[in-house]
């Protein structure tokens, strides 16, 4: 698998649950340069504390002036995620801004452009294993009404701009990532920590093939590696496909506590994803999803004490 | 008519569909008309040369331009990829990337219309409201075609990218009903009813659309390429009048005296879920509708069926 060293990078939305950690872990080996709307400013000299070089840019209408050209890799995780139904929004930032910013970097060596499971549509078997070849069209997400419409709008972008730049591109289709600084599994937990219950479907098991923090920065320079032209479109989900209220009982079960699960037909529909293409190009994930979401606990909750 | 196009040079894909044939015909009077399309009907091809079309074969999911001029004045896209199997890969390529680099072809054109559908709506609760163009997108995988909503979809993300990119003044139009001489729903239901056969429609849900003539797409593309702007300006494409299925249907089968038949089937890919389009924008760019549903219907069934006596 490859370690990026000696690089120079661009990480959009660097404050994000996925991308802070690998910001900094990056920036360990690399010149990292992070573009963000920092509207909180202290998340911004956080960020400049640890040696990411910040510039404040709003891809929906960005001003590239001050930012360097000459960037090696760019790996934009930045994404209009919103609770209101402002579709012209979320196609102008997820879709416009993957391209202009793709236009602004065309000279890198690849471009890493992030993408969602949640773009798939629901297969009737829940527990059939999506391949990236397969039917598109995602429901739209309870919580956020463009989110499908406008990630799919984005791979179609940087599927675009990866021929007309001839751009070596990567768009990988997250499934459900966790870790120290969040996921879907963290918020759940904190849920159950609140004695609230969990949401879940009533008439679907929600299987999901959940990933590691460590696995996700472990593995974006191998995923880089594999960018091409046409771009390669990647599933990128963690190794074992797992129920949520498995991992649900797991987690409250080593943390002593007793989970509630609430049941509606309305909520997100999970997939599990086939990573065979993920596996041949960086390999299999390290972290098991019971010792992840141990660490993420531990790391989240150092006062609450985890059984053996 | 807002604006007419006169003696500019176009470059015209898709213009062997049913929208695109008899506008590309009607253009090719009084303007320079190339036209790209794989012309799997090589009759179609002879008809639009010898209306003065120069045209030209391309693949545009896999476009060589080299031999294509690039100083069109505008670009009119209405070619799609819709086939009725699962390659999503294949109607991004086409249908996305495709736009985009035929867009970049014709960067120096003074604007580009591209053609979008209704289709990309979430269909609304009440099948009786105007979808505006800013209304939930994720429209619903359709039987006939499952790639196409989302293809198109995707389509419309590749024209706004490209048109801010590029700096194309850019239109992306959805079209909601067409029907004309060379088809549209409209036509092809009124076969089947020539055929003997039941009309399907949804069964829990009515199926009211906003159905606009071949004549009035005809005077209307110039307005839409006027109003061509940076971003791109997205605009419904449908008549002024809502309709139901059933009450065109009925009123087809009136005036021809054949009996009709509805089946309904949830089910059924010719089942159509339609929506109505709030055509404000439309009517400020390019005016009204001159052709009323009744009459557009009688003109196409006149048109495709001269062998038909027409009632009152």
């Amino acid at each position: 698998m490859k370690a990026l060293k000696n690089e120079k990078i661009l990480i959009t939305g660097p404050t994000g649950q996925i991308a802070f950690p690998m910001a900094v872990e990056l920036a360990k080996d690399n010149e990292v340069w992070g573009i963000a709307r920092f509207r909180d400013g202290s998340k911004r000299q956080h960020l400049e504390s640890l040696g990411i070089r910040t510039r404040s840019i709003d891809l929906a209408n960005p001003d590239f002036r001050d930012l360097p050209d000459d960037f090696t890799y760019v790996i934009h995780l930045a994404a209009f995620i919103g609770p209101k139904p402002n579709f012209d929004r979320a196609l102008t930032v997820n879709a416009e801004g993957t391209g202009l910013l793709m236009g602004h970097c065309q000279r890198a060596r690849a471009f890493f452009s992030m993408s969602s499971c949640s773009i798939y549509a629901a297969p009737q078997d829940p527990y059939h294993p999506v391949k990236e070849s397969e039917a598109l069209s995602g429901e739209a997400l309870p919580y956020s009404p463009t989110y499908v419409a406008s990630k799919t709008a984005q791979e179609a972008a940087a599927r675009l701009c990866a021929r007309l730049f001839n751009l070596p591109t990567t768009i990988a289709r997250m499934n459900v990532s966790y870790g120290p600084n969040g996921g879907l599994p963290a918020y759940q937990f904190e849920a159950m920590l609140a004695e609230k219950p969990v949401q879940v479907l009533s008439d679907r098991p929600s299987i999901c093939s959940p990933i590691y923090q460590d696995d996700i920065v472990a593995q974006v320079g191998g995923l880089l590696s594999a960018a091409a032209v046409p771009a390669k479109i990647v599933n990128w989900g963690g190794d074992d496909g797992v129920d949520v209220e498995t991992y649900c009982r797991y987690m409250a079960d080593i943390v002593g506590i007793k989970p509630e699960f609430e049941r509606s037909p309305h909520g997100v529909k999970h997939t599990v994803t086939d990573n065979s293409l993920r596996k041949a190009i960086v390999g299999d994930c390290q972290v098991k999803w019971q010792e992840g979401m141990r660490r993420m606990i531990a790391a989240r909750h150092p006062e609450v004490k985890l059984k053996g | 008519m807002v604006k007419t196009l006169k003696n500019e040079k176009i470059l015209f894909a898709g213009l062997t569909g049913q929208i695109g044939f008899p506008l590309a015909l009607h253009l090719a009077r009084d303007n320079e008309v190339w036209g790209i399309a794989r012309f799997r009907d090589e009759s179609k091809r002879k008809q639009l040369e010898q209306a003065g079309v120069t045209t030209c074969h391309m693949d545009l999911g896999r476009p060589d331009y080299a031999n294509l001029p690039d100083d069109f004045g505008y670009l009119i896209h209405f070619a799609v990829y819709q086939e009725g199997g699962l390659d999503f890969d294949e109607a991004f390529r086409v249908n996305a990337e495709g736009t985009g680099l035929l867009m970049a072809h014709c960067r120096k054109a003074k604007a580009a219309l591209v053609m979008s559908s209704c289709a990309v709506y979430a269909l609304p609760q009440d099948p009786n409201h105007p979808v505006k163009e800013t209304d939930p997108l994720n429209g619903p995988q359709s039987a006939h075609c499952p790639t196409y909503a989302v293809s198109k979809t995707a389509e419309e993300a590749v024209a706004r990218a490209a048109a801010r990119q590029l700096g194309l003044p850019t239109t992306i139009a959805r079209m909601n009903v067409y029907y004309g001489t060379y088809g549209g729903l409209p036509p092809w239901q009124f076969e089947w009813m020539l055929a003997g056969m039941p009309v399907p429609v949804q069964p829990n849900r009515a199926s009211v659309c906003s159905p606009i003539h071949e004549d009035d797409i005809n005077h209307q593309v110039g307005g839409l390429l006027a109003g061509a702007s940076v971003p791109a300006t997205i605009v419904n494409w449908g008549g002024d009048e809502a309709v139901e299925v059933r009450t065109y249907s009925t009123y087809m089968a009136e005036i021809t005296g054949l009996k009709i038949q509805f089946q309904e089937a949830a089910d059924d890919p010719l089942a159509a879920r339609t929506v109505v389009a709030d055509n404000t924008r439309r009517r400020e760019l390019a005016g009204n509708c001159q052709v009323k549903w009744r009459e557009g219907m009688r003109r196409v069934i006149a048109a495709r069926h001269p062998e038909i006596k027409l009632r009152a």
